[in-house]
């Protein structure tokens, strides 16, 4: 039978095999606090990032922050780590800056306002004009379960993952749609949405069946 | 965004410093600021002297070469970030 993981071995074994910023959404057994196991974490070993400068700046990860002394991260934090989470690896160092400056941001308001422009910069990022654009950034949601994620998180960053490939499926569409007449034109996108939508779920849904068989 | 930047052309600039300057959401901010930095147009740094318990920022300003030429030179010597500018 397997065993069950406490949440300071989970922290151990993401920040020793993955490059990936971890999210945490929830934990498997919901707390009255569900700010313990979620904090702000530094050394997430983004190394030199594609600004060109070394990301100093600290990566949310799993952690008790109980234990580990460190402030819980309030729901505008978590909109953007989870936001963030999908990055491409380019962007990363990015995700880092928005977290810095999210900090510096009071008010309820004001902060949830902040966290939504740069979580909707980290779903839909601006290609990047100096390095080649990884598509789809599907490979987040694999990494993720490649390192022994948990199937939430694998979840959280596979549904980015899975939105923006959505979102760029939509967009070749309406392209192509543009040359289509009718009513095959709706039927296209239909189908299209279909397709992101269970692409996200099979890049979810199948590296979490395999780790529950293994 | 870049008059806000060429304004203090050596000052370090903080995002959400320019957001407040600029009246920008940062939705509207980062898609700006990431293309520059990927034509290195724009420098950016982190913060390292920050305090204790709080992350370094990212700082911001422009490029050397891209600022300085603007006041006086003719459009056919413009260099740098405002040649670029001007041909867009």
């Amino acid at each position: 039978m397997r065993r069950a993981h406490s949440s300071s071995e989970w922290s151990r074994r993401w920040s020793q095999c993955s490059p990936l910023p971890l999210i945490l959404i929830a934990t498997a057994a919901p707390t009255a606090n569900p700010g313990q196991y979620l904090a702000v974490c530094g050394g997430g070993g983004y190394g030199r990032d594609a600004m060109g400068d070394h990301s100093p700046a600290p990566v949310p990860r799993l952690v008790d922050s109980d234990s580990a002394g460190l402030p819980a991260i309030d729901g505008p934090a978590l909109l953007l780590a989870a936001a963030t989470a999908a990055l491409p690896d380019d962007r990363r160092g990015w995700g880092a800056a928005m977290a810095a400056e999210l900090d510096q941001v009071r008010g309820g308001s004001s902060r949830w306002w902040f966290a939504a422009g740069c979580a909707r910069t980290a779903i839909f990022p601006p290609s990047n004009s100096r390095t080649p654009v990884r598509v789809a950034g599907a490979g987040g949601g694999r990494r993720g379960s490649r390192a022994g994620g948990r199937p939430r998180t694998v979840l959280t960053s596979g549904l980015c993952c899975g939105l923006r490939r959505s979102s760029a499926e939509w967009r070749r569409s309406v392209a192509r749609s543009r040359r289509t007449p009718g009513a095959a034109r709706s039927l296209i996108i239909g189908v299209v949405g279909l397709a992101g939508v269970a692409t996200c779920i099979a890049l979810t849904a199948l590296p979490c069946g395999a780790a529950r068989g293994g | 965004m870049i008059r806000a930047l060429a304004e203090t052309p050596t000052a370090w600039r903080y995002g959400y410093e320019l957001c407040q300057q600029l009246g920008l959401k940062a939705g509207a901010m980062y898609p700006i600021l990431m293309p520059l930095a990927d034509r290195e147009l724009l420098k950016t740094a982190w913060e390292t002297d920050a305090p204790a318990g709080r992350p370094p920022r990212h700082l911001y300003r422009l490029t050397g070469p891209g600022w300085p030429s603007r006041p006086s030179w003719p459009g056919r010597h413009r260099t740098g970030l405002w040649a670029r500018l001007d041909c867009s």
